[in-house]
């Protein structure tokens, strides 16, 4: 049951699209639809680790973009701090930042994509093995 | 006991387990072979980054110290770490084996254990990458070290045909290598057992073992949903640091055995990128073909890798989001990158917390942070002295070498496993992973992984008798 319903996908979304806007060659986040591929992280996460990432996005939910940016600034500022906060917003930060990285970066895009590129493409990466 | 259905069950299939559990199916033995993760092979590793990660890895790709400081990457597929690491085998040196002597009262020294070491380098196919082959990214880690007169050396890496002067991209290969040329424990001891007789089930993990005086009990589940009991006479765990620890601790161990899931190491490594006018593209062809070789960095705790990341993994990286950290990825091409890896102290410990999730309480000390400090410092000043436009220095650190937890030793107070490779209190229980490691030896273990499970056959054998 890892799938996300419809307000966690657009809390992602909306999230990824903060961390990856569209900017020169590069797509957003939602432009690709790589939200689309989100089950391959999904299926492999620990199932508690699951069930809170499902939780916090569908808080993230209500949360309009201004005072989502204003969170993920607030987030990358404290991380260092001691204590079990700073642990949380480093568990947090790196969750967030690890779902919406690892799919931005995947070079797949979802069938409601409209950008012809990836990022991958725009940054140039490329390698080739050739099977035996 | 009821019947016993095995001569050996052998838990995890990386370095040590596979290893141990081809070497009986050789000498007719019947021997299960029981893998957490998933079975691929050369022509369905999962591709890209994103499956690769997220599928080979415990965690969805990675897991995070109890204070979420460190990152550990632990493979879980059958082949292990061997499947996903560089596959760099070197022999581990007097610094290692006089510590190893110390702590544990065992005699650790090259004669100890130079018949395994042979046997082990003579099963694998061992190459260095020729000067020729050097991308832009080593010439650059050649040129920073020679500046800095630092000594170094070429990495010896299990590998048969990599052919990359035709074109073939090694970094292709972190999630599994397509063309089986990467000497893992899959291709030279796994794949070939199959054919002999080994049972293998993958996607099964343990939960705990009982040890009888007639042989083992381990609970498994299966599929991550069907509860499985297998029998044998006797038993391995080398489910690594991690693993087997995690084992031990819910089978109640550590009320007899108060050293079980200390001592944990992982020799952090840190990552620090430096940008060029051109591009390096320090993805394509050979891809680790160096490392320091120096008796005064080895001193200080420090060695260092020509290493680069995949896409995900430097985005992960990199600090920030938005515009700021899509403009440094777009200059991935330009970008060269050294990583450093230090010689921790073993000052970490594991348990188990709520649902079984297994907790890593490995902090960096005092003395882990220094070396990890003066080992970036040299790399931003060698990376400046060449001319980088830039340096990034990372500050997420990661262990990929996970050691300790279940030290070897005399004393039950303060190891696990005595100098037979035997759990103390246990008849036959046996580990010789990385979790046997008292200490870390700031060098790569995986070839004295081999050469230690390759002295416990013995013990193991009589075992069975």
């Amino acid at each position: 049951m890892s799938g996300l319903n419809y307000f966690q996908k657009a809390a992602l979304n909306r999230l990824g699209d903060i961390m990856c806007p569209r900017n020169g060659e590069f797509p957003s986040f939602s432009d690709l639809d790589c939200i689309h591929h989100a089950h391959i992280v999904l299926d492999e996460i620990p199932a508690q680790d699951l069930k809170d990432l499902k939780l916090l996005l569908f808080a993230l939910w209500f949360m309009p973009a201004p005072l989502m940016r204003i969170f993920l600034f607030t987030l990358e500022r404290m991380k260092d701090i001691g204590g079990e906060a700073g642990t949380l917003i480093r568990m947090l930060q790196f969750g967030l930042r690890g779902i919406a990285f690892a799919l931005y970066y995947s070079d797949l895009k979802g069938p409601k994509a409209i950008s012809q590129q990836t990022p991958v493409n725009v940054i140039g990466f490329e390698v080739a093995v050739q099977k035996n | 006991m009821s019947s016993i259905d095995w001569d050996l069950i052998v838990v995890g299939s990386g370095p040590s387990g596979g290893r141990i559990a081809a070497d009986f199916v050789k000498k007719g033995a019947k021997v299960l072979l029981l893998e957490a993760g998933s079975f691929f092979r050369a022509k369905d590793f999962p591709k890209p980054e994103i499956s690769s990660s997220a599928q080979m890895f415990w965690g969805g790709g990675a897991e995070l110290s109890t204070d979420a400081r460190l990152g550990f990457l632990r493979a879980k597929c059958v082949g292990g770490t061997s499947v996903v690491n560089q596959a760099l085998l070197d022999r581990f040196d007097d610094y290692v084996w006089s510590e190893w002597k110390n702590i544990t009262g065992i005699n650790f020294s090259d004669a100890y254990i130079a018949e395994d070491y042979e046997a082990v380098e003579k099963s694998v196919t061992l190459q260095t990458i020729p000067e020729k082959a050097f991308g832009k990214n080593t010439r650059l880690f050649l040129k920073a070290f020679e500046k800095k007169n630092f000594g170094w050396a070429p990495l010896r890496r299990g590998q048969s045909h990599c052919d990359v002067e035709n074109g073939n991209d090694c970094m292709a290969c972190l999630g599994g290598c397509p063309r089986n040329s990467k000497q893992s424990t899959l291709v030279t001891s796994v794949e070939p057992s199959l054919e002999k007789g080994l049972t293998l089930i993958p996607n099964c993990e343990v939960n705990s073992i009982e040890d009888y005086d007639s042989g083992v009990v381990v609970k498994a589940v299966l599929n991550k949903k069907d509860q499985a009991t297998y029998k044998a006479k006797a038993l391995v765990i080398a489910g690594g640091s991690f693993g087997t620890s995690k084992i031990l601790l819910q089978s109640g161990f550590e009320k007899k055995l108060p050293a079980l899931g200390k001592g944990i190491a992982c020799h952090p490594q840190y990552m620090t990128y430096a940008l060029f006018n051109e591009p390096i593209d320090a993805f394509k062809g050979a891809f680790q073909g160096v490392k320091s070789y120096d008796d005064n960095l080895r001193k200080m705790g420090l060695k260092f890798e020509n290493v680069f990341a995949p896409p995900i993994a430097t985005a992960m990286l990199f600090a920030g989001h938005g515009r700021k950290h899509q403009e440094e990825m777009k200059r991935y091409r330009y970008l060269a990158s050294m990583e450093v890896a230090i010689r921790d102290e073993a000052s970490g410990s594991l348990s188990i917390g709520k649902g079984g999730k297994l907790l890593v309480n490995k902090k960096i000390t005092d003395q882990d942070r220094a070396r990890a400090d003066k080992g970036v410092g040299f790399v931003r000043e060698m990376y400046s002295q060449l001319g980088a436009k830039e340096v990034i220095a990372c500050e997420q650190g990661f262990g990929l070498h996970l050691m300790g937890g279940c030290a070897i030793g005399t004393d039950e107070k303060k190891s696990v496993v005595n100098p037979e490779f035997r759990v103390h209190g246990t008849k036959k229980v046996f580990v010789a992973d990385s979790s046997i490691f008292p200490s870390a030896p700031g060098l790569n273990p995986s070839l004295t992984i081999m050469a230690l499970s390759q002295k416990a056959i013995p013990f193991i054998e009589r075992s069975l008798a």
